[in-house]
């Protein structure tokens, strides 16, 4: 069976981490690692690992406490004031689709009503025949006016709509 | 007559009295408690951090966003021992994700010392040579090798303290820390005893 720890292993550890390698640990130990491959392994990679770690140690530059402290409040608030005006933006943004949808619905309707008020009219100029010009010119008009009042509208829901938000975000 | 009515919206004062209890809250722990728990284990995070991943500004980094998400968790811990352990969780999962999103630059490639690592100052004693050869059989293993031999040899962890840093079963980290250990030793040519018969000897 493959053995992969030594019953030293732990003598030999606390040997290295403290210090005490070589020169203030008992002779017994010495002559353990100087014949187990893994004691020796484990001697020689703590020392190396904690020479390093001391050296780490000493080179941080690291924040102060109390500026990790005031960092962390900082982050913490700004992410609870984002939290909060989540609900806020998600009421805009509802909002603002509902002004659409309201704006979209009553153009059509509106498109609607003028479709069959034209018919209407071009109809009566037809039938009262070639006198009735004035009809047909107010028939005209009214039908080159559809897109104008639509976009009229649409302007007229919309602009507020565009202004709360530009100010609101300010 | 008019009866002045007092305006029942928060005023900018109110609001920031109102939600400091919530921060205080979302913290989860208190000034005195975070900076004496900082103290002691910034540097040794830090050394751990920067050792692991090979880049000291990397662990810079790292380090304040541990410390931040440790002060919000919400767990209760029963041990310093246990916050600690939290702690480094956190640590090697935010040094794991920051590696994924960074995998196409090796932090121990040859641009390191352009980026003006701070580790890779040698003053040109042997001492420093051993180190540089130290990160050089670092950089020669995987991720988590690095993190079982650090928090074993360098912080003196148990398999079990290891085990709930990494997010490994316990069981594991023997085979783990032997291996990485063995890798090591070779990388850094060692040249262990003759061993024959040893107490230790791995039969390979």
């Amino acid at each position: 069976m493959r053995r992969i720890e030594c019953t030293r292993e732990a003598d030999a550890f606390e040997a290295a981490s403290l210090g005490r390698w070589p020169d203030r640990c008992d002779d017994e130990l010495r002559a353990h690692v100087a014949t187990c491959a893994m004691c020796a392994e484990v001697v020689a990679v703590t020392c190396a690992l904690q020479d390093e770690r001391h050296e780490a140690i000493r080179d941080a530059q690291i924040l102060r406490s109390d500026l990790a402290w005031w960092r962390a409040e900082r982050r913490a608030r700004e992410e609870a004031a984002q939290a909060a005006a989540r609900p806020i933006a998600f009421a805009h943004l509802a909002a603002v689709a509902c002004a659409v949808i309201a704006a979209l619905g009553l153009a059509g309707v509106a498109f609607g009503w003028l479709q069959v008020l034209t018919g209407g009219l071009t109809r009566l100029a037809q039938e009262a025949g070639n006198g009735a010009s004035v009809l047909l010119s107010l028939t005209t008009l009214v039908r080159w006016s559809v897109p104008f009042a639509i976009g009229l509208g649409a302007w007229l829901v919309l602009a507020p709509v565009v202004l709360y938000l530009t100010v609101a975000d300010d | 007559m008019p009866v002045a009515t007092r305006d029942m919206t928060l005023s900018g004062v109110e609001r920031l009295e109102s939600t400091a209890g919530e921060i205080a809250a979302a913290l989860q722990m208190d000034e005195d408690a975070f900076r004496a728990f900082y103290e002691r284990t910034a540097r040794p995070l830090w050394a751990y951090l920067s050792r692991v991943m090979g880049d000291a500004y990397l662990a810079d980094d790292l380090v304040q966003e541990a410390y931040y998400r440790f002060l919000r968790a919400d767990a209760a811990f029963d041990s310093e021992a246990h916050r600690r352990n939290y702690l480094y969780r956190i640590a090697t999962n935010l040094a794991r994700d920051s590696k994924r999103r960074q995998r196409t630059r090796d932090a121990y490639g040859p641009d390191r010392e352009a980026r003006g690592d701070r580790q890779a100052t040698s003053d040109g004693t042997d001492r420093a040579d051993q180190r540089a050869d130290l990160r050089r059989a670092m950089a020669g293993l995987s991720r988590q090798e690095r993190e079982v031999l650090w928090l074993a040899y360098a912080e003196g962890s148990s398999h079990q303290e290891i085990a709930s840093a990494l997010g490994l079963k316990a069981s594991g980290i023997r085979v783990l820390l032997f291996r990485a250990r063995r890798k090591l030793a070779r990388l850094l040519h060692l040249n262990p005893p003759d061993l024959s018969g040893g107490p230790g000897r791995a039969q390979d």
